[in-house]
């Protein structure tokens, strides 16, 4: 076992490294770096081709799994609004300056530099003996943990699972276990210093429901995805569009759909999925699944993305992160479940909608 | 194994390994729509700069003084009252060749631009712009733009791409080059469409020591050239529409044409002063519908109906004898005439003419005179309206009218039915005729030499001539080619007769935008033809697709350059800024290259040329490294700056003067105004004193003259005679038969003349895909077709027809309308862009998604699987694409048809069929054999005369000819041995006999 000191050194190398995967890829000088680690070694393609490993990359990355905070948990589900504003602003609060020249503050990769260099603090306070500063770096990487990166690792690492690239699969997976690990590891009591309690909210007030300097608090119109489905069903100007929309949102959905999910969707269920942009696709498929007598396919189709992201969640719950950490993502899977199964007891008539201005309620429920 | 233990494991080999924790970050993103800063400051009232417009409009820009700190109200937010901090930063638009000024305003805090505007000090474009000036902005904040150099990953054209360093890329590219450079000097090749630039990667490419510039001019203007330069040595006109009494347009001016804003502008100006507006076309364009006189004259009659007006000035005797006997050659066509070369068709008057007294005295004059009359007496009206198949009374009043024209006869031919018609050149030489006639050569209101109103200043040193000669570009068969027979390069591939080491397109499309496309598309894929294919692009093309490198360039305002161009009867420079650097540059921060300022890795094309040729030549033992070398700096390598600094401060006449009163350097004054007016008028620069030793002797003075043979202007063309066309219809002015002459089109067998050389006012050829304001106002491009012939094949507006061209078919909806003239049907260029992958490749809402299939056999079948379509971007309009329809490709089934003497692609297509399209046929769809392209090749091919057979002096094309960069002398000599091919060496030439010329 490591010395506290160790293992904030060890920490931050992983977050450090895990970054610059996430940045740059499997270039030819991260192949290097990451055979040292038995766990990745395992998973890395054999044999390795940089131009094959930066076409993936680009792939998975830049057209299918977007690695933005936004992206997984803005009501929006789009990037650079609030959720953005709100990494930055934790940024801020730990001192860690972001070069956003080229990925916006939220990227995966920015955050786990943002660890790496609270652990790199932490460390170098070990080493001058200043543990108030000790304590104040793990207080700052319990919040960040928990106000952002656990917020939406789980999601991004189960929609990761999907995209067929066995690396960042397992890349993926190894980053959820070294955050969570790291989480557990901040406990009160198991790193040598007790914090003094009192003085660490004078010096760092909690990130995600504290920012009141920065007035950037969770949005106030984050609705609870349970109710979002009600008032959906219950309102007469749904249609299908307005469906993709709150599917392809994670914040309400608790699904990450790239395109090749679409894609996938499209070819299961045998129903052409248009191209594009992500909406775009997941328009076309409902709507000429809708049109073609596909509809209950499709649903089906989705019904068994929710309940294969719904356990593996779970089985992250028990095995890796805390049980509180996925239980967001498994409220809003149910959400979702609700919504499909709603569709399913429609579907006789909803299978009969046609492509444009038809209003979704009043053709299934009348 | 417990995810504990995992991750601990997973820490301890951290640990134990000995890593260097490097914090850089790269990615992909941060690009989007530009965002402004408020400001606290209030707009005041300041004195603006008001522009008179000739015509009676009047504009407002502001002053320039305060152009480094300007405050407006963001109009975009109004009733709300925010304020704006902004830079005015001058730069040059680069969305055609017109080079008008911009004026974009960069935000102070944020360094975004927030608009472009006109730049009110610039004398072509005097603070106006056209729609696709301001679309610049578009432009810049495409959110499909190339931000990044990708290098292709798997098989050419397969669409794997992955992102590299500029580093990777330079030292790859240019070890290449080096390679070639060291085994042959015709292996690299720089292809450009529109320059949009002066002389500054000529200049790279002859400093690379090779003969490798290709350009699209023989699908654009090669035939006007020749017909310009066969009289006068220049090679383009410039007429000065602002001062004519007649103005006389075979093209569309007034839409798009050379240099279209700028002249539009004067058109106007002069048609409001009273000026008689003419236009020749079949199609009722925007500017045809604006004349006095529209002649919508059968395709190839053109040259005809201008010489009825000839002969009409001839006959009657109204036309300037003075300026005829001082300036043409009449001399040198009546020794023609004794000697045989020159067939009158009047026996008698020849042996008069044989039988004068040489040399001749002036009074001889009359004797040109009466050969004229000889020699156009059967041009009449009536045969040319019948041949035009226009009412007589039309032609009868154009030729009225530029009879009372007094001198100042502005006229213009560029692309139309000059780069249309087989033997199109002849339809420019007889425009030019009616400017020789009326006297209205270089005059106030009439039209100039390009040379004399353009001003190319010299850069700091210039490389020799290349010793080398690029078969591919000037092959033997084209001596008179103007220039590169750049659109046959596939053909010339196919055959074998040679291979590119590295290939660079430049903001060039040439698989899209030349005829016979699918060709294109197999020497592009081809590695052994072509090895490293380098697109030089700000946005994904048909050709980038099958590029090797696709590396992003500046738009208009990211970007370098000097332009000028012959806008008017004057002279200005004007200089394209990148225009964040410059105002980074002004608030005080150091730029080093023009990338640090641009959006991603965006660079600017003359820094990309510097490094890359620095990297060919790192030792300078080639030879190229010391072009690039400072002139400030002994031995360092340039800056882009240097460079230009260099030339204002050394070549640009009056330009250091005019800086030092404002107390400013010539690079400061040019980066402030961003354009200098070099000269205010320039008319009859011929009539002036000759330097010593130098020009023609006219009325016992030395003059200036023109660049040709005899120093004057040429009627009989000694060297057309000499280089084995000695025939009357090609050494003087005189119609030669189109390939889509009446005679050649069976209208009742089906067969109809397809007009394909059109453009419409916002298309900036190949690049508009990436301007969103511009495709919303013109995406598709319908067939037009007269009710006539829609009622004889039973079709109605919006149905689908099939048009068989000679190599293959495209189905398109048609557009019934009276603008089009009977059995002639058009379509306009630069629509139909297309992409294979759904999400990679042209904009997804300006091009339709393909599928491109291909048989054994070299036939290629292209259908559309669905139009464009909105998509989601940081920018919310492209959710808001409402059309579908991104018209139809139509060039892929055009045939090549190369004009034996000019070497133009002429455009006209003859339509073997247009029907009611099949019940399968789908809009969009083409079909093409490329055997039967081959074939059609060849027998156009057949119809040269090559310089192997007929050079009366061993070279293989005229040493007076314009060529772009020239070789030296002695490469101009005909090869012993048939072309290069790869170095293998090929059969023997046959050699001229050099007597036949003389005979
Ligand atoms: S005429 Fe040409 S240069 Fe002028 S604004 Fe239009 S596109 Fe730009």
């Amino acid at each position: 076992m490591f010395t506290p000191h160790q293992a904030a050194q060890a920490y931050a190398q992983a977050f450090d490294l895990f970054a610059r995967l996430y940045r740059h890829g499997l270039t030819p000088a991260l192949v290097i770096e990451a055979a040292q680690l038995p766990d990745l070694a395992a998973v890395a393609p054999q044999p390795y081709d940089a131009d094959e490993a930066a076409a993936a990359f680009h792939t998975l990355f830049a057209m299918n799994v977007f690695p933005y905070q936004s992206v997984f948990l803005d009501p929006d589900g789009l990037l650079g609004g609030g959720e953005t504003d709100r990494v930055r602003a934790g940024y801020r609060r730990m001192g860690f300056v972001v070069d956003e020249a080229n990925e916006p503050a939220d990227h995966l990769a920015h955050e786990l530099d943002a660890l790496a260099f609270l652990c790199q603090a932490e460390a170098e306070a070990w080493e001058d003996e200043r543990w108030d500063m000790v304590a104040r770096a793990q207080q700052l990487q319990a919040d960040f943990l928990d106000g952002h990166l656990l917020r939406w690792l789980p999601a991004f690492t189960a929609a990761v699972q999907r995209q067929e690239e066995p690396f960042y699969a397992g890349l993926a997976e190894l980053t959820l276990a070294l955050a969570a690990e790291r989480r557990r590891s901040l406990e009160p009591g198991r790193l040598g210093v007790q914090r003094a309690r009192d003085e660490d909210i004078a010096l760092t007030p909690r990130s995600h429901l504290n920012g009141a300097g920065d007035a950037l608090t969770l949005t106030p119109a984050d609705e609870p995805p349970a109710q979002r489905v009600e008032r959906l069903l219950a309102n007469p100007q749904t249609d299908l569009d307005a469906i993709a929309a709150f599917l392809l949102t994670p914040a309400y959905s608790g699904l990450f759909l790239s395109r090749r999910d679409i894609g996938r969707l499209g070819r299961a269920a045998e129903a052409p999925h248009g191209f594009g942009e992500r909406r775009q696709m997941l328009r076309t498929f409902l709507r000429s699944a809708a049109e073609f007598d596909r509809f209950d396919a499709a649903l089906a189709g989705l019904r068994s993305l929710v309940e294969d992201t719904a356990w593996t969640l779970r089985r992250w719950g028990s095995e890796t992160v805390s049980l509180s950490t996925v239980q967001p993502w498994l409220d809003r899977l149910s959400a979702t479940r609700r919504l499909l199964e709603t569709l399913e007891a429609m579907s006789p008539s909803a299978s009969q909608l046609r492509n444009h201005g038809v209003n979704f309620h009043q053709n299934a429920i009348e | 194994m417990t995810e504990q233990s995992k991750i601990n494991r997973l820490l301890s080999a951290l640990l134990g390994r000995n890593s260097d924790v490097r914090r850089t970050s790269k990615g992909e993103g941060g690009f989007g729509l530009p965002e402004f800063a408020s400001t606290d400051l209030k707009p005041e009232p300041a004195p603006m700069t008001i522009v008179h417009h000739p015509d009676g409009r009047m504009s407002q820009y502001p002053p320039v003084e305060k152009w480094d700190d300007w405050v407006e109200w963001d109009g975009k937010l109004w009733p709300q009252r925010v304020a704006r901090r902004y830079m005015l930063i001058p730069t040059v638009c680069f969305n055609c060749e017109s080079a008008c000024g911009l004026l974009a305003y960069v935000d102070r805090e944020t360094l975004e631009v927030k608009k472009f505007e006109g730049n009110p000090v610039h004398p072509g474009s005097r603070g106006r712009n056209c729609a696709k000036g301001p679309a610049t902005h578009n432009q810049t904040y495409d959110p499909e733009r190339i931000l990044y150099p990708l290098k292709r990953v798997g098989k050419r054209g397969e669409g794997k791409w992955k992102r590299i360093t500029w580093e990777e890329a330079l030292s790859d590219i240019a070890g290449q080059m080096r390679e070639s450079r060291l085994k042959r000097r015709d292996g690299i090749v720089y292809h450009v469409g529109r320059p949009g630039e002066d002389g500054y990667t000529n200049r790279c490419i002859v400093a690379w020591g090779v003969d490798g510039h290709n350009s699209h001019t023989n699908i654009c203007s090669s035939s006007a050239r020749l017909g310009y330069a066969l009289w006068s040595g220049f090679d383009r006109p410039s007429p000065d529409h602002a001062n004519a009494r007649v103005i006389l347009l075979i093209s569309s001016h007034l839409e798009t044409g050379h240099y279209f804003n700028p002249h539009a502008q004067r058109i106007i100006e002069g048609k409001m002063a009273g000026a008689k507006l003419i236009t020749m076309d079949p199609r009722l364009s925007n500017t045809a519908s604006m004349s006095d006189l529209w002649l919508p004259t059968w395709p190839g009659s053109e040259t005809t109906v201008l010489l009825a007006i000839a002969n009409y000035l001839i006959q009657t005797g109204r036309y300037d004898r003075r300026f005829v006997r001082r300036w043409v050659n009449w001399r040198e066509t009546l020794a023609a005439i004794r000697d045989g070369k020159l067939d009158l068709g009047d026996p008698a008057l020849q042996a008069e003419i044989a039988g004068l007294a040489f040399p001749l005295s002036e009074d001889d004059f009359v004797y040109f005179d009466r050969a004229l009359k000889a020699l156009y007496r059967d041009f009449t009206f009536e045969r040319a309206a019948e041949e035009a198949q226009v009412p007589v009374e039309r032609i009868r009043q154009a030729a009225e009218w530029i009879a009372d024209c007094d001198g100042r006869l502005a006229a213009h031919v560029w692309r139309a039915a000059s780069i249309g018609n087989l033997g199109g050149w002849q339809v420019a030489r007889a425009l030019f005729f009616l400017n020789v006639l009326t006297g209205s050569v270089g005059t106030r209101g009439g039209t100039s030499g390009n040379e004399w109103n353009k001003f190319v200043p010299k850069p700091f040193a210039s490389p020799p001539g290349p010793e080398a000669w690029n078969e591919l570009h000037f092959p033997i068969e084209y001596p008179f080619a103007h220039y590169e027979m750049s659109f046959l390069l596939p053909h010339f591939l196919e055959e074998g007769r040679g291979s590119i080491d590295v290939y660079f397109t430049r903001v060039y499309n040439p698989m899209w935008i030349n005829p016979d496309g699918f060709m294109w598309l197999k020497a592009l894929r081809d590695e052994s033809k072509i090895k490293l294919h380098v697109a030089l692009t700000p946005t994904w093309s048909e050709s980038a697709w099958f590029a090797d490198y696709v590396l992003p360039m500046g738009h208009g305002g990211e970007r370098h350059d000097l332009m000028s161009q012959e806008t008017h009867a004057g002279q200005w420079i004007a200089f394209r800024q990148p225009v964040r650097r410059v105002a980074m540059e002004k608030l005080g921060r150091k730029v080093r290259y023009t990338y640090e300022a641009n959006p991603g890795e965006v660079w600017e094309e003359n820094e990309f040329w510097i490094e890359l040729s620095a990297r060919m030549d790192p030792d300078g033992s080639l030879g190229v490294r010391k072009w690039f070398e400072s002139p400030y700096r002994p031995g360092e390598i340039i800056t882009v700056e240097e460079y230009y600094r260099w030339i204002f401060e050394n070549s640009v006449p009056g330009l250091p003067e005019a800086a030092a009163a404002e107390g400013l350097t010539p690079l400061q004054y040019m980066r402030k105004y961003g354009v200098f007016e070099v000269k205010r008028e320039n008319y009859t620069p011929y009539e002036k004193p000759a330097p010593a030793g130098k020009g023609v002797e006219v009325d016992g003075e030395r003059k200036v003259g023109f660049e040709t043979p005899s120093g004057k202007l040429e009627f009989f063309s000694e060297t057309l005679y000499n280089w084995g066309w000695p025939e009357r219809e090609y050494t003087i002015p005189w119609p030669l038969k189109s390939h889509v002459h009446p005679d050649n089109i069976d209208v009742q067998k089906g067969e109809m003349v397809l007009l394909p050389n059109f453009r419409l006012p916002t298309l900036i050829h190949t690049r508009s895909a990436n301007a969103k304001w511009l495709y919303e106002i013109s995406h598709k491009n319908p067939v037009w077709m007269h009710p006539s012939d829609a009622e004889r094949i039973g079709v109605k507006t919006g149905d689908l027809v099939r048009v068989t061209t000679e190599i293959g078919y495209f189905v398109d909806t048609v557009w019934v309308t009276e603008g089009i003239k009977p059995g002639v049907i058009a379509m306009s260029h630069h629509l139909g862009r297309w992409r294979l992958q759904e999400d990679l490749g042209v904009n997804p809402g300006m091009s339709a998604l393909a599928r491109l299939e291909e048989d054994e056999e070299g036939r290629f079948k292209l259908n559309y699987i669905h139009g464009a379509r909105p998509w989601k971007s940081f920018d919310p309009d492209t959710e808001r694409i409402w059309w579908e329809d991104v018209g139809v490709h139509q060039n892929l089934t055009h045939a090549v048809h190369p004009d034996p003497l000019s070497g133009a692609h002429c455009w006209l297509q003859k339509a073997v069929n247009v029907r009611k399209a099949d019940p399968g046929d789908r809009h969009g769809d083409v079909w093409v054999d490329t055997n039967r392209s081959m074939q059609v090749y060849r027998e156009w091919l057949a119809l040269t005369r090559p310089a192997n057979r007929f050079s009366p002096d061993g070279n293989r094309r005229p040493l007076w000819l314009k060529r772009p960069l020239k070789p030296q002398a002695a490469y101009y000599k005909l090869p012993k041995v048939a072309i290069s091919r790869n170095g293998q060496g090929g059969h023997e030439v046959e050699q001229p006999v050099i007597a036949k010329a003389g005979q």
